[in-house]
């Protein structure tokens, strides 16, 4: 009767030592890290009149008021960098940003104000909401970036410009690493 | 037999409470109920209504209630309840906020992304109370005077507007100050014995109550402040209890 109640004993040690192996294994077991390029940038046209942005043809004339553009960024996995995706499947953790955003300068085609003529940078005058503040596309990148990587940002027009017209917008991006993306519009015409 | 005991004991219980009417100097009543709140909001439509409806259905605790008789049928009375809202922040605030700012603006997200709504209440309250006492049934009519210190609450949220690129951050608060009350009450108990019986009590709260409403809206491209708005209302807070709990008689019998 004793050694029955030794060997019970044993056994409920040995239980609780793998109940307590296996979770603390489970808890360090992370999420497989892998780090992405930014690798492309398309531009398209917002309409953001209402709470949701609309995108919306070059054909359509935009108010300046609800005017905006979305970038759509592609990314390439470091490892193997000949594929460019847009389309990041969203997974906290998972997916990493390897480049951080240095600077983003947006030149406008043609005259938007007195101060800035055709072949300026303008990237001041567009902002991105967050859900609670505006930032400007680099603080936003390099936030947002510890969490997750965004495949489209939308880039709201702040200031109007002097006259009506038909705008075209080239947007480059710096990355730390030094790479170098561009893209040009196409031209849409802005309304006062 | 254990029975059989039992209903001997109640039986005897029973019958000690019928003997005689029983005027005790102390009256400790002890218990808890629902209050139902039926202030009014003084903008029904407003963005703030929606903090007055938080706290209509409240739980009651009576911390202390009680009741010293200095004659047979008159006494003093104090009362000291704390009342918890049993109602919880719900998406209907949101889809009121959405119709209230409709057509000019959107709540972003449609949520609210900041709150501290309150759901807790303090009353005192001292008053004269009348008893009548016949058989078993102990009735009473009082009338309590007291202060009473409401929750505030706070909650945030964005503002997109309409046809701009624009986005406001909004907060809404609501407070009041300690305020003066008056409860009408009236309690009827049931004694199973000369010390021990059962209460229901019923109340209704009445409070000149001085609210404290501020909205204020900045524009969060600017940082400016582009509406500030401070309202005093002064609704009549109206809070209707039912209690239940125990009657405890203590001291000496008042002849």
């Amino acid at each position: 009767m004793k050694s029955l109640n030794i060997s019970r004993a044993v056994i409920a040690v040995m239980l609780i030592v793998v109940h307590v192996a296996v979770v603390s294994c489970l808890k360090k077991v992370k999420p497989k890290e892998i780090p992405l390029n930014l690798c492309s940038i398309d531009i398209r046209f917002i309409d953001n009149t209402t709470d949701w942005p609309m995108k919306v043809s070059p054909d359509d004339t935009i108010p300046a008021k609800v005017f905006g553009l979305q970038l759509k960024l592609g990314y390439s996995e470091v490892s193997n960098s000949s594929f460019c995706d847009t389309l990041v499947p969203w997974s906290e953790g998972a997916y990493i940003a390897n480049q951080r955003v240095n600077e983003i300068v947006i030149i406008t085609h043609s005259d938007f104000d007195d101060n800035h003529t055709a072949g300026s940078d303008i990237a001041n005058y567009f902002l991105v909401f967050n859900g609670l503040k505006y930032q400007s596309f680099v603080e936003y990148m390099n936030e947002v970036n510890e969490n997750y990587l965004p495949s489209e940002v939308n880039l709201l027009l702040m200031e109007l410009p002097t006259n009506a017209d038909s705008f075209q917008f080239t947007v480059r991006i710096t990355l730390d690493d030094q790479t170098i993306l561009e893209a040009v519009s196409n031209s849409i015409q802005i309304s006062l | 037999m254990r029975r059989l005991v039992v209903v001997i004991v109640f039986a005897n219980l029973l019958f000690c409470g019928l003997t005689q009417d029983s005027y005790a100097r102390w009256n400790f009543l002890p218990g808890m109920g629902l209050g139902y709140n039926l202030t009014k909001s003084a903008d029904p439509y407003g963005p703030t209504h929606f903090l007055y409806d938080n706290a209509r259905k409240n739980l009651n605790l009576n911390l202390f209630s009680a009741s010293y008789f200095v004659t047979k049928h008159w006494g003093v009375s104090i009362h000291v309840p704390i009342r918890v809202s049993t109602e919880k922040y719900n998406s209907g605030v949101n889809y009121s906020l959405q119709r209230h700012y409709s057509p000019d603006y959107y709540v972003h997200d449609g949520t609210v992304i900041k709150q501290n709504i309150g759901n807790d209440s303090y009353f005192f309250s001292i008053g004269g109370v009348y008893r009548f006492v016949k058989g078993n049934w102990n009735f009473q009519a009082g009338l309590n005077i007291g202060g009473m210190k409401l929750h505030s609450n706070y909650i945030g949220y964005v503002l997109k507007e309409h046809g701009s690129n624009r986005y406001y951050d909004v907060s809404l608060n609501l407070s009041s100050k300690t305020m003066l009350s008056f409860e009408p009450t009236v309690l009827v108990a049931y004694s199973i014995t000369k010390r021990f019986g059962l209460h229901m009590q019923c109340g209704y709260l009445l409070s000149p109550s001085k609210y404290s409403e501020k909205i204020e809206q900045v524009d969060l491209y600017t940082g400016t402040t582009v509406s500030l708005t401070e309202n005093t209302p002064r609704p009549i807070y109206q809070l209707f209890n039912l209690n239940f709990g125990f009657l405890i008689q203590t001291g000496k019998l008042v002849e």
